[in-house]
C-alpha cells in the first residue's frame, strides 16, 4: 500500500505546507493487549486531537544497511512537544504511535503514514519536551501478547521424550508424553526432532497430531538432510517450528499470523510463532514487489526450523534472512520485508527515479570505497543444500571476479543458506547474482540532500539512478561522470519531515554500466 | 481619529475590560512572518516547507503621562505574561471582525459576512471608503487590503478589479478594518521585556511586542457560527435554490455545508509539567 497518488503529487508542488498527526495505534489484528492509552496529537486545530506537536525538537531517522553483511540499522523519531497539556497519561513506554503527514484542507483520514515506532521515552531536555520513539521494527524485539512469558517468538516450543519405541518407517505413530508445544501450521505438518540413543538427530514430520500426545498420518523421516534411524522410548523429541515458502513470503506469515487465521493469506502459523501484526502495518505490495524480483528458478523453498524461543525475536529474524541478502525495514511508514539488489544487471524497484541536478542540493557526503566494505572478495560463494552427517553442503555457486581492483583482496566470502534444503544451485545461484556482485568490488558511498521530499520515496533497497556532473565515478575514464543514469543502490536516509530536504545514502558500482 | 484601545477579559467570569489609551499609538510596524524552510537545488530550482505564517505586531506609545492609564496597561502587561490575549484597535471606532458567509474567487466585488464578533466592543457599521483586511487561514495565509465602495447589510462592495487573490478553497476567510487587530498575544521570548517604561514616573512609554497568533483565527472560526456553507452564485444559488439569506440565518442543514471546521473538542487547561 504506497502512498496514495493524491500525497505523491502533493510532495511535487514548490510550496508545501505540512500537517501532522501522531496516533496510536492498534498493533494486532487479534486484539492482543496493546499498552498505553488513547494518544492523539496533532500540530494544528483539529477534533479529537490535542494540538501538542512542533517542529523544534521533532527530527525522524532511518535505519541503514552496512554492505556485505547486509545488517541494518533502526530509525528513531522524535517530538517535539508544545508542553501545554501533559500527554503522559495518554501514553507509555511500549505504545506503538504513527506519524501521519497531510496538507492544509486534508482530512485526518486522508494523512499518510510516515513514520510508525514505539514510544520509549517522554523527555525533557533543552528546555523542551520531547516524546521520543524508535522504529517499529526494533519493536519487534518482542512479540505484543498479554504475558511477559509470551513475549518471546515460538515461546511455547518445548520438548519431551518418546513413550514408546519408534522405527522409521516401520512405525506408524509417534508416542510422546507430552504433545503440548507441538503446532503445525495451518495445512501443514508437525515437524519433530527425534535424538535416538546412540544416534545423531533427525527430523521427522507428520500430517496428524489425533491426540495430544500422538503424532501419526503420513510419516516422513529424515528430513531435512538427516538421517532417520531408530529411537528408544525415552529418548528426547523436540517440537519444531516449520514452515517453507520464498523467504519474503515466510517473513510475511511470521509478521501477520495471529493463530486464528483470520488476518489474510499469510496468517497461517501459530499464535505464537509469530507477531500478529495488523495487515495495515505491513506493506504486502512492497513485499510483492521484492518477491518478485529476488525469486530463485524453479521457486524452491526456503525452510524455517525453529528449536526454541527467540528472545529478541528481529533479531533472530534478520538473522535467518541475511544469508540471502533480506531484511525486514520500514518503506513510507509500514514494515516491508526486501532484498538487497544488484546495479550490474537491469533491474529496477518500483517507483524508480532518476535524480538530477534539479533535484540535488549537494553531495554532502562522498567516499571513493565505502568503509563498510573493507575488503574485495576474489569470489563470493553461496552455498544451501547443508547435510549434518557429513558437514557438507550439497550446492554451491560462486561469481568470481578474476582481477584485483583494491587492496586488501582475500580470496572468497562464503554465505551459507541453512534453511534451504532442495533445488540444487537454484538458490546460491540468485543470491550469488544478486549480492555478489556489492562483496566482489568495494562500493561508492554517495550521500545526497536533495531539495524538498519529492525524492523521498524511497528507502533502503531500492535502486534509483544518478544524473549529476557534479562527480566522476571512482573508475572513469574519460568524459565519464554520473551523467548517463548510472544505477545506486539506495541503503538509507529519507525524508526530512520537520525541514525542507531529503537525505538519500545510496552505492554505487563500479562496474554497473548504463541501461 | 479616535483614540487607540485595548480590550481584554482579565479571567474566567470577568467582564470585558477596555482600555482607552486617550491618543492614537505612536508607531505600529506590523509585519507577517513565515515559519518555513527552503532548498535550493544545484540547478536553482526551490522547495518551500512553510509550517505556520503570523503577524507580528509590536506597538508603541511614547511620552504618555495619564496615570489612570498607566495602571491599566501595568495590569494589561501582567494579564499578558501570565499568557493572555487582548484585542487592539488603532481607532476605537472600528471594532469589527467577521467571518465571510462565502468563499469568493479572485475579481468578486461582492462580500457576504456573517456577524461582527466584536459587537460588544463598540458600535461600528461598514462604511464606503474604509479599508478593510481580508485574510485567510495559514500556512497560506492569504491576505489583502480592499477599500469599500458600499454597504447593504451584510453584504459589501469593493472597487472592481475586485479581490486581486481567489479565497474559494480556504476553509474560512475573515475580514476586519485595517488597524484592528481581534488577537493578539506578547512574542515568543518577550515576556521579560520591559514593557512599560517612564521618565521618573512622569512620562511614560509603552513598547509590546506582540503577535497574532498562528492558530488564533482558526480556533475562532471553529468556535463562531459556520463561516459558509459553500458557494453561491450571486446571491441564489441555482443548483439548491439557497439564497444568502438562508445562509446567513443559519437554516442551512448542516449536511449541506461546505468546508467549514467543526468545533474541536475543548482543549483542557495546561496543566504544567
Amino acid at each position: 500500500m504506497p502512498w496514495s497518488g493524491r500525497f505523491v503529487d502533493a510532495l511535487l508542488e514548490p510550496v508545501i505546507a505540512p500537517r501532522y498527526l501522531l496516533e496510536s495505534i492498534t498493533v494486532s489484528a487479534a486484539g492482543w493487549r496493546a499498552v498505553g492509552g488513547d494518544l492523539r496529537l496533532s500540530s494544528f486545530p483539529v477534533e479529537g486531537y490535542i494540538e501538542e506537536i512542533g517542529r523544534r525538537g521533532s527530527s525522524v531517522t532511518y535505519g541503514e544497511l552496512r554492505p556485505i553483511t547486509w545488517e541494518r540499522s533502526h530509525g528513531a523519531m522524535s517530538i517535539g512537544l508544545r508542553g501545554e497539556r501533559d500527554i503522559r497519561p495518554f501514553t507509555t513506554r511500549g505504545q506503538v504511535v504513527q506519524l501521519r503527514v497531510g496538507f492544509t484542507g486534508w482530512a485526518p483520514d486522508q494523512f499518510e503514514p510516515v513514520f510508525t515506532g514505539q514510544v520509549r521515552n517522554i523527555a525533557y531536555r533543552g528546555g523542551r519536551w520531547v516524546l521520543e520513539v524508535v522504529d517499529l521494527v526494533a519493536a519487534l524485539a518482542s512479540r505484543f501478547d498479554v504475558t511477559s512469558q509470551q513475549q518471546p517468538l515460538f515461546h511455547a516450543l518445548s520438548s519431551t521424550t518418546l513413550t514408546a519405541n519408534y522405527t522409521p518407517g516401520v512405525t506408524g505413530t509417534i508416542s510422546v508424553g507430552s504433545g503440548a508445544g507441538f503446532n503445525a501450521e495451518t495445512g501443514g505438518v508437525y515437524v519433530l526432532r527425534i535424538t535416538p540413543t546412540g544416534g545423531d538427530p533427525y527430523y521427522t514430520s507428520a500430517t496428524t497430531k489425533p491426540t495430544s500426545n500422538t503424532f501419526s498420518g503420513t510419516l516422513t523421516d529424515g528430513r531435512f538432510n538427516t538421517t532417520a534411524s531408530a529411537a528408544l522410548a525415552g529418548d528426547t523429541v523436540e517440537a519444531i517450528a516449520y514452515t517453507a515458502a520464498h523467504p519474503i513470503r515466510i517473513a510475511q506469515r511470521l509478521l501477520l499470523s495471529t493463530g486464528e487465521g483470520t488476518g489474510g493469506q499469510y496468517d497461517t502459523l501459530p499464535a505464537g510463532w509469530a507477531w500478529g501484526l495488523d495487515a495495515g502495518l505491513v506493506d504486502a505490495d512492497d513485499c510483492d514487489a521484492f518477491y518478485r524480483l529476488s525469486r530463485a528458478s524453479g521457486d524452491p523453498n526456503w525452510s524455517m526450523l525453529v528449536d526454541a524461543q527467540q528472545e529478541d525475536a528481529i533479531g533472530w529474524l534478520q538473522g535467518f534472512l541475511q544469508p540471502g541478502g533480506y531484511f525486514v525495514s520500514q518503506h513510507q511508514g509500514l514494515v516491508t520485508c526486501r532484498a538487497v539488489l544488484s546495479t550490474t544487471v537491469d533491474t529496477s524497484t518500483p517507483g524508480s527515479v532518476t535524480i538530477h541536478d534539479d533535484d540535488i542540493v549537494e553531495i554532502s557526503g562522498y567516499q571513493a570505497y565505502d568503509p563498510g566494505a573493507p575488503i574485495e572478495y576474489g569470489r563470493s560463494r553461496v552455498r544451501a543444500e547443508y547435510t549434518a552427517a557429513t558437514d557438507s553442503w550439497g550446492s554451491t555457486d560462486a561469481l568470481v571476479e578474476t582481477d584485483i581492483a583494491s587492496r586488501p583482496s582475500r580470496d572468497r566470502y562464503t554465505r551459507d543458506l541453512p534453511a534451504v534444503f532442495n533445488g540444487g544451485s537454484a538458490w546460491p545461484t540468485a543470491v550469488s547474482t544478486r549480492i555478489g556482485p556489492w562483496d566482489t568490488r568495494v562500493p561508492e558511498r554517495l550521500e545526497l540532500t536533495l531539495r524538498g521530499w519529492h525524492r523521498g520515496l524511497f528507502s533502503a533497497g531500492d535502486l534509483v539512478r544518478l544524473n549529476t556532473s557534479l562527480i566522476r565515478p571512482r573508475a572513469y575514464s574519460s568524459g565519464d561522470t554520473y551523467a548517463g543514469y548510472r544505477r545506486a543502490l539506495v541503503v538509507g536516509g529519507g525524508i526530512d519531515w520537520f525541514g525542507a530536504t531529503t537525505r538519500l545514502v545510496v552505492l554505487t558500482h563500479p562496474d554497473e554500466v548504463e541501461f | 481619529m479616535g483614540n487607540a484601545a485595548i480590550w481584554y477579559y482579565p479571567g474566567p467570569g470577568a467582564g470585558l475590560k477596555k482600555i482607552d489609551l486617550g491618543r492614537p499609538l505612536s508607531d505600529l510596524q506590523d509585519q507577517p512572518v513565515r515559519d518555513e524552510a527552503v532548498s535550493q537545488s544545484i540547478s536553482g530550482s526551490r522547495t518551500k516547507i512553510v509550517w505556520a505564517s503570523w503577524h507580528l505586531v509590536p506597538v508603541s506609545m511614547a511620552l504618555f503621562a495619564d496615570q489612570s492609564v498607566v495602571r491599566e496597561l501595568d495590569a494589561l502587561i501582567n494579564h499578558l505574561q501570565r499568557g493572555g490575549s487582548c484585542t487592539l484597535a488603532e481607532d476605537d471606532g472600528y471594532p469589527f471582525a467577521a467571518f465571510l458567509a462565502t468563499a469568493p474567487e479572485r475579481g468578486a466585488t461582492t462580500l457576504y459576512y456573517t456577524e461582527n464578533l466584536y459587537s460588544e466592543y463598540g458600535t461600528y457599521t461598514p462604511t464606503a471608503g474604509d479599508v478593510l483586511v481580508v485574510q485567510g487561514p495559514g500556512p497560506e495565509y492569504l491576505r489583502e487590503e480592499v477599500v469599500l465602495s458600499g454597504v447593504s447589510g451584510r453584504a459589501i462592495s469593493i472597487a472592481s478589479p475586485g479581490l486581486r487573490f481567489d479565497y474559494s478553497a480556504e476553509s474560512w476567510i475573515h475580514v476586519r478594518p485595517k488597524g484592528f487587530w481581534p488577537i493578539l498575544r506578547l512574542q515568543e521570548g518577550a515576556t521579560n521585556r520591559a514593557h512599560l517604561r517612564h521618565e521618573r514616573r512622569i512620562t511614560y512609554t509603552l513598547d509590546l511586542a506582540l503577535e497574532e497568533p498562528p492558530n488564533a483565527l482558526d480556533l475562532a472560526a471553529a468556535h463562531a457560527r459556520e463561516p459558509y456553507q459553500g458557494e453561491l452564485v450571486d446571491t441564489t444559488d441555482s443548483a439548491t435554490g439557497t439564497t444568502i439569506d438562508d445562509v446567513l440565518s443559519g437554516t442551512l442543514a448542516e449536511e449541506e455545508a461546505g468546508n467549514g471546521m467543526a468545533a474541536p473538542q475543548p482543549i483542557g487547561r495546561p496543566v504544567g509539567f
